[in-house]
């Protein structure tokens, strides 16, 4: 109880120093579930958060999108090592070779390697993750399926429309059949006429101007989304799919499937990060952490599970600033309930000539990053210009700094981005072939030039 | 200030009585707008109802469709007069003759014909209206169009998708684009995600046994039903609506296109009620009183105008049992401000030769009402469902007695449907062609429901 008390006044200050409304907070253990919930629904009802309250979660519907596909397969319904062909046999994309390579454990460990950020939508109708899917043709091939790891949404979603498709249902009816309905968890849901009977969390964003919170009305996701990012759910389901994973709840997947999620399976460019079947997998300072972020327009959210110890702990927030707010807490409690710490990287020199090496302008179709050189080592800044936010006006940020960690990886030392991983990879001349920062990749040449990009 | 004191009272003592959890009460008159949240907006939650809540209002939504046909008709896009064919060609109805005959005001004040509760779910796609209108041809006609008036929602959501189509845009960008964004109503939606990011009032029912209210989680709706049932508003949004019907607001319809929608066309069956396009009109105490009800699970709401006197009211309830609210809401406030009391029917000796007459087990397709004789006139019950029988969700309502007001005119004089209005249609010959209550047509057991009943 000592902690939950000592953590609430930990969740207050970071709330009020990043201004964020609402938090629920859930921590899972051998022992014991403690909820611990602060602020506000809303800005504008100032409706307390509990720990009932309906957050979106995003890419923490990741897990679930995993969580089926393994359900499936111990169902006899999947093959992990099956293409992705052998279920759909019209599946195309940039790179044909690549479309014939790609399996399920590619898509589920972000290695297939083509591009995953393209969202046009395609509306709500039952078949509209169908119609997207066959749209892929567009999707240029960055690098070989499985020589690499890269952030996919695309392939999420792909691999939520081949569970479906295996279950003979749509993946929202799937979810429930195999995920919520097993676990009683009756306060998550994958559409907002499901969710909007029950006491909803409203997203927030930061004003740019002084930071303040504002609500961010904006709901709407297209359905083809859902596998990629379209769970809501109280802290108490998180939880319990927190314990899922923590093989403290039977009825949905085995132990040997359940530490197969949790096997690092492909190593990412983040120092000490790997991804296995669904879940981040981070080497700390004391234990393994296995997790996954989550981010829609107005929330953020965070479940981190040490699955030696049996320990989960969730964060949900109705706020975009509280991605920072998650790792402080998730930080916090590890480290004061189990003595885990991230792991403190080393600071290496970089040789200006080195420095001038990576300079340039990187890209990919929604951003670009601006490296320089500069006296004390590199600076970078980013551009944004999504087509999918509703301001399409490209969002120039503060220019920031890189320390150099080793092994071609630098860490932002300022600014918004604060802490944020990033890495040069190189090609055998010692040419940059793509930075990576946000799990992305970013070229430095022609976007149009990569395999397949031209017929988009 | 009494006067809002003596509502508030009134108000909240009918609320206890009738276990209605939240009410928002809005008028409007030249002079000033009472708005008056009462209650909560979910038994979880106890959240107050406040002027910026949204309830769902049901068929409050017709008038809205209505007003879209007329503004569409003084864009010069859309013909009063002009067949549904003239815009759909391919229209097909279960009377192929009907189907050629019936206009877009045949629609608005529902003499159409054609059984019109049909409402299987087409999903939520763009086209699932246009999909479901294709399948009118499994409609029964029960009378020729413009012969009589009864209800029909399978009429209003024809008629506003020919008005989308109109529009050249779906019917929910359409209602935005005509009516929402000119009375800047910004309060008001036709889906879930557009919605979930307000303060949202939460439907109850009452429990069938203690007539508690409990929270009715069940909030989803077909798409195709958004021109007859689909609005979601706040009462300050209503109070707008009801006042571009009353001539106060110029942005939206023509001064004559107010009138022509309060113009009584035809005779319901009710006492001195006729229908316009897209409203009740009950003539009481010399005035027309210009109105609607809305009601969908968990929710009642009511709209009522008094155009001569510039008198709006709103009552928007999220309770089942609101209808009894809104007309205890609406008599009290019309007798307050203007001197208006709706008439009590007079009561009028049945002779015996009818009682045996009128006898029966009266059916339509997804219900029937059995008619005996009591001691004194006539008495019966309504059983909803698949009246062959074979429906698994066959729920048998409370036996009532009938009072007789002449007409072959009956009015249910005890029990939960007190007060509501019921007819016996004959031919020349005295048989019954059809009973007529809650707007709904039920013809005799054993005959065929309507011309092209059998192509269902």
């Amino acid at each position: 109880m000592a902690l939950a008390n000592e953590l609430s006044s930990v969740v207050r200050a970071s709330m009020e120093r990043h201004g964020v409304p609402g938090v629920a907070i859930g921590i899972t253990s051998p022992e014991r579930r403690e909820v611990v919930c602060h602020g506000v629904t809303a800005l504008d009802t100032y409706f307390p958060v509990g720990a009932d309250t309906i957050f979106q979660v995003g890419s923490v519907s990741k897990p679930f999108a995993a969580t089926l596909v393994m359900a499936l397969i111990e169902a006899g319904q999947l093959d992990l090592d099956a293409t992705v062909m052998s279920y759909l046999p019209e599946f195309r994309l940039g790179s044909q070779v690549a479309a014939q390579q790609i399996t399920l454990r590619h898509l589920l460990t972000h290695q297939a390697g083509f591009w995953g950020d393209w969202f046009d939508d395609f509306g709500l109708a039952d078949d509209a993750t169908e119609r997207f899917c066959a749209e892929y043709w567009r999707l240029p091939q960055l690098f070989d399926p499985g020589t690499m790891w890269a952030y996919n949404n695309c392939g999420y979603i792909l691999a939520g429309h081949i569970a479906a498709k295996a279950a003979g249902t749509t993946f929202e009816a799937a979810i429930k059949q195999y995920i919520l309905d097993p676990l009683d968890m009756d306060h998550t849901f994958l559409s907002a006429a499901d969710a909007i009977a029950y006491p909803v969390a409203v997203g927030h964003t930061n004003s740019p101007g002084t930071g303040a919170a504002e609500i961010a009305r904006q709901f709407l996701r297209p359905r083809a989304r859902n596998p990629a990012g379209g769970v809501l759910a109280s802290v108490e389901d998180i939880l319990t799919f927190a314990e899922l994973h923590l093989g403290r709840r039977s009825g949905v997947l085995s132990e040997s499937a359940i530490e197969s999620m949790q096997q690092p399976q492909a190593e990412t460019y983040e120092f000490g990060a790997s991804w296995g079947l669904g879940f981040k997998v981070q080497q700390a300072d004391g234990g393994v952490v296995v997790g996954h972020g989550g981010a829609t327009n107005g929330f953020r959210a965070a479940l981190e599970l040490v699955p030696e110890r049996g320990f989960g702990v969730a964060v949900l927030t109705n706020s975009d600033s509280g991605g920072r707010l998650a790792t402080e807490v998730v930080d916090w409690v590890l480290e004061h309930a189990l003595g885990i710490r991230p792991t403190a990287l080393p600071t290496v020199e970089l040789t200006p000539a080195e420095a001038e090496a990576l300079s340039g302008t990187y890209r990919h179709p929604y951003a670009s990053v601006e490296v320089a050189a500069s006296d004390t080592g590199l600076t970078g800044r980013l551009t944004t210009h999504s087509p999918y936010s509703e301001n399409s006006e490209p969002q120039t940020g503060e220019q920031f700094g890189l320390r150099y960690v080793g092994d071609d990886r630098h860490v932002i030392t300022s600014g918004e981005l604060e802490q944020m991983q990033v890495k040069f990879w190189k090609n055998g001349d010692g040419t940059v072939r793509f930075l990576q920062a946000g799990g992305r990749l970013y070229i430095p040449g022609d976007w149009n030039e990569l395999e397949g990009a031209t017929t988009a | 200030m009494a006067f809002e004191d003596d509502l508030r009272a009134f108000a909240l003592g009918a609320m206890e009585r009738l276990s209605v959890p939240g009410a928002s009460i809005g008028i409007t008159t030249p002079d000033n707008r009472t708005i008056m949240p009462l209650g909560i907006t979910a038994l979880d939650t106890q959240f107050a109802v406040r002027p910026d809540t949204i309830f769902q209002v049901g068929s409050i939504s017709k008038p809205f469709t209505a007003t879209l046909v007329m503004a569409l008709v003084d864009a010069g896009k859309l013909d009063l007069d002009a067949t549904v064919v003239s815009y759909l060609p391919e229209f097909r109805l279960g009377s192929k003759k009907a189907a050629q005959q019936i206009t877009l005001r045949h629609l608005l004040t529902h003499q159409a014909g054609f059984w019109g509760d049909w409402f299987d779910d087409f999903g939520l796609a763009d086209d699932a209206t246009e999909r479901f209108c294709a399948e009118y041809w499994r409609l029964p006609q029960l009378f020729e169009p413009g012969e009589m008036w009864a209800y029909n929602n399978c009429g209003y959501i024809l008629a506003g998708h020919i008005a989308a189509k109109a529009a050249g845009t779906t019917f929910e960008a359409a209602i935005e684009q005509y009516i929402l964004d000119p009375l800047e109503m910004d309060h008001t939606f036709l889906s879930a995600a557009d919605a979930i990011a307000y303060p949202i009032a939460v439907g109850h029912t009452n429990n069938a046994e203690t007539g508690a209210a409990e929270i009715a989680r069940q909030f989803r709706r077909p798409r195709v039903k958004n021109p007859s049932g689909g609005i979601l508003t706040s009462v300050v949004d209503l109070l707008a609506f009801a006042e571009l019907n009353l001539g106060r607001r110029s942005c939206v319809l023509s001064s004559d296109s107010v009138q022509r929608m309060q113009d009584p066309t035809v005779s319901t069956y009710e006492i001195d009620t006729a229908w316009s396009p897209g409203f009740r009109i009950l003539h009481a105490d010399g005035t027309d009183i210009v109105g609607h009800l809305g009601g969908s699970y968990g929710y009642s709401a009511r709209l009522e105008l008094i155009p001569t006197i510039g008198l709006g009211i709103a009552v928007m309830t999220n309770s089942s049992s609101g209808h009894q609210l809104g007309s205890e809401l609406v008599d009290w406030i019309i007798k307050q401000i203007a001197g208006i009391s709706l008439p009590a029917p007079v009561q009028v000796v049945l002779p015996d030769q009818d009682k045996a007459r009128l006898e029966g087990t009266y059916c339509q397709p997804d219900s029937r009402v059995e008619i005996g004789a009591l001691d004194a006139g006539l008495g019966g019950r309504f059983i909803a469902g698949d009246p062959s029988g074979q429906s698994a969700t066959q729920h048998s309502g409370p036996s009532f007695s009938m009072r007789y007001l002449g007409e072959q005119r009956f009015m249910i004089a005890d029990g939960s449907m007190k007060g509501l209005q019921m007819k016996f249609w004959t031919h020349p010959d005295g048989t019954v062609r059809f009973l007529q209550s809650g707007g709904e047509l039920f013809v005799l057991e054993g005959l065929e429901y309507g011309e092209g009943a059998t192509a269902t």
